[in-house]
């Protein structure tokens, strides 16, 4: 099994994703048509494997176009992947038909980005979070207000917001309710797709604490996507570092950050502003823009900026694994763990 | 009026870099009427920006840090206006400038850079229009002379083939290379000052660090100063000489950077620090400490430090606390009394 490492742990994964490849197909002009020109394809990802447990946190990190938001949507079946599987325990999420998708998929909630487009303006928040729990007939009609109180208490939300309309809470008070509306189905899996990322930095240290505190308390298996560094490195037990479609550093997030062994991985670390009070402003960390996905490089698709590229990264590179729980899509940074390795790395530095 | 007439007279870019082209605005406020009275966006703020540095304005969304800016250029959006104080450049008063005398200064003596590049570029004209348009409008030259000029300053801010490129719409662009365009714009008139209001935040962080590099290496080729505005802490910390600290309207903190996080003296600044998340993973984790509640209503001001309803110093004396800020050291000053007293430094 190519399996996708997540942290020290062995506990059984409740979710696993394997070999998932979505791609969509460019519309065509009339021009093109004419002319019999084939459709534009543009792979959004490409054969990421991950592994979700109870009680940890996996974050996804990337740039925009790195498919982290089509993953997430795929695992859900927002979006039909064209290849792969998605287990949930032991049921194949790609076999299911729509009613058994149904009722499957309030195992697996989620969390979008915006939390100002993600709640109806004309329902109140007590209404957002019951409707889900009833729809899926986890409550009657009598026991929905107390349900949906308990919700809010856990999210920290007065039950005062229980008749309020969305408008009439901050962005922070009204993620806290897309929160509570995706556990009021008692999800195991909790995907959160940039859920902190609208929020100012003093409000979105709040929802990071919550998030870590549902996971560890219900025991959830959190899948955390976000473009920042920093928030991944201080919620998520392991993570996935994606570019252009592709995994391309897997592992502890400790280790990960701490001795990166992809040079994009190096690259993003790098480019990250730090704040404190030594000023670390240098070259920057890397050239040239991220490639468009409907014309990626071939070979390794971070070579065009990689300051280590050599000939032979112009074949694919593979996911490999270095057998201490870390995975990277690198051969010309040293794959050997230990000290001796990452010294190489570090002398390897242009 | 006098002054101003005597000063657009001379050709003053030759003794650019001296005290004059300090910008300093003094008890500046500006508010916005809403149907539930009057939204105060910048309260009472005062700021020095010395010649040749970088100073930072960090705060969270509605501290009013944009508004700062867009005041200093005579931008500040109707119905809002500019209630009280001064904004001296170069022995003027920016506030009460004829439009014909700000259109001047705007561009040619302080140039801004917008945060959404998407958004601040007109769509229907090609990148080349954009920035010959300036070119001719304050320095007088002739089409074709615009045009070269244009293409060096494509090149200089990194954009590939400016030739070709100077042809090409704003959609043709990434984002990135929209903000390179609009780096281009802002410097095309050699401006003594730059204000640059969130210039990477809708950016990749990558190109965020591409961009900040750009523009410390043009600062220091034109010998501009510049006013970072950020809700980054840390691209602040990267980039800025001195910092000042925004929390709803008022200037809490002010200090050179390096101090901002060895020696800090108001509560809110601290708390932001601490609700930092870090590229660093401590074992056990350490989750970025929240400041509970939110800010407050801009039109429903609490008397007092506004920041008084979260601060855990908080006493009966914060609501008598005027804002004014004291020294508390070199260039660092605070709006908090009781900094010294309650504030173990670390």
């Amino acid at each position: 099994m190519s399996a996708a490492p997540g942290a020290q742990s062995d506990t059984v994964p409740i979710m696993t994703v394997e070999g998932l490849c979505k791609r969509f197909s460019m519309s065509r002009s009339p021009l093109q048509w004419a002319r019999r020109e084939p459709a534009r394809e543009l792979i959004a990802v490409d054969r990421v494997s991950l592994q979700l447990r109870r009680g940890e946190v996996l974050g996804v990190v990337g740039e925009s176009g790195c498919g982290k938001t089509t993953l997430a949507r795929c695992m859900l079946r927002l979006v039909e992947p064209d290849e792969g599987s998605i287990r949930l325990e032991d049921t194949d999420l790609l076999t299911l038909g729509r009613a058994e998708l149904r009722s499957m998929r309030k195992r697996v909630q989620m969390v979008f980005q915006d939390p100002y487009a993600s709640l109806n303006p004309r329902m109140t928040i007590g209404a957002a979070i019951g409707e889900a729990a009833r729809v899926h007939r986890l409550v009657d009609a009598a026991g929905e207000r107390r349900y949906v109180e308990e919700l809010l208490e856990l999210v920290g939300l007065p039950s005062s917001a229980y008749g309020r309309p969305p408008k009439a809470l901050s962005g922070g008070q009204r993620q806290r309710a897309v929160i509570a509306r995706a556990l009021a189905l008692k999800p195991d899996v909790l995907i959160a797709d940039e859920a902190v990322s609208a929020l100012d930095v003093s409000i979105q240290a709040q929802i990071l604490a919550l998030l870590r505190k549902l996971t560890d308390e219900l025991g959830l298996a959190t899948l955390f996507i976000a473009h920042q560094l920093a928030v991944i490195a201080q919620i998520s037990d392991s993570v996935a570092v994606m570019y252009l479609g592709q995994v391309v550093e897997q592992g502890p997030t400790a280790e990960v950050f701490s001795s990166p062994r992809h040079p994009y991985t190096r690259a993003l670390l790098d480019a990250h502003p730090e704040p404190d009070a030594e000023r670390h402003r240098g070259a920057p960390a890397v050239a040239g823009d991220i490639p468009s996905p409907l014309d990626m490089p071939r070979g390794c698709r971070f070579h065009t900026r990689c300051a280590y590229a050599e000939e032979r990264c112009m074949q694919p590179q593979t996911l490999s694994d270095c057998g201490d729980g870390r995975h990277v899509r690198c051969e010309v940074l040293p794959l050997s763990a230990g000290p001796a390795g990452e010294d190489a790395i570090r002398s390897a530095q242009p | 009026m006098t002054t101003l007439e005597h000063s657009s007279g001379a050709p003053a870019k030759a003794e650019a870099h001296d005290a004059a082209s300090t910008l300093e605005l003094r008890g500046l406020t500006v508010a916005f009427p809403t149907r539930s009275g009057l939204a105060v966006a910048v309260n009472n703020v005062s700021l020095t920006v010395e010649p040749g540095h970088v100073t930072g304005i960090v705060g969270e969304s509605g501290s009013g840090k944009t508004m700062i800016c867009r005041a200093i250029l005579g931008l500040v959006p109707r119905p809002g206006a500019i209630l009280a104080g001064e904004i001296r450049w170069r022995g003027r008063d920016l506030v009460s400038a004829q439009p014909s005398a700000l259109r001047r200064v705007r561009g040619s003596e302080i140039a801004m850079i917008f945060q959404d590049p998407s958004s601040a570029l007109d769509p229907l004209f090609t990148i080349g229009d954009q920035i010959t348009e300036p070119l001719r409008a304050h320095r007088g030259l002739s089409r074709s002379s615009a045009e070269k000029e244009a293409i060096e300053l494509l090149g200089r801010v990194g954009i590939p083939s400016p030739r070709e490129r100077i042809n090409a719409y704003p959609h043709h662009l990434s984002g990135g290379m929209r903000q390179r365009a609009m780096i281009a714009i802002a410097i095309s008139c050699k401006p003594e000052l730059v204000l640059a209001d969130e210039p990477t935040t809708s950016l990749d962080v990558t190109i965020q660090d591409q961009i900040l590099g750009l523009l410390a290496e043009l600062r220091e080729e034109y010998g501009m100063s510049m006013v970072l505005v950020s809700h980054d802490l840390g691209v602040i910390s990267q980039n800025a000489d001195s910092v000042a600290v925004m929390y709803s309207g008022s200037i809490v903190e002010t200090a050179p950077t390096r101090q901002i996080f060895s020696a800090t003296r108001h509560p809110y600044t601290a708390a932001l620090i601490q609700a930092l998340p870090s590229i660093h993973v401590e074992q056990p984790r350490r989750i970025p400490e929240p400041i509970p509640g939110q800010p407050p209503s801009l039109d429903d001001l609490p008397p007092g430090c506004p920041f008084a309803p979260r601060c855990g110093y908080v006493t009966d004396a914060c609501q008598e606390v005027d804002m004014t800020r004291v020294s508390v050291g070199a260039g660092h000053d605070t709006a908090c009394p009781f900094a010294e007293t309650v504030m173990v430094p670390s």
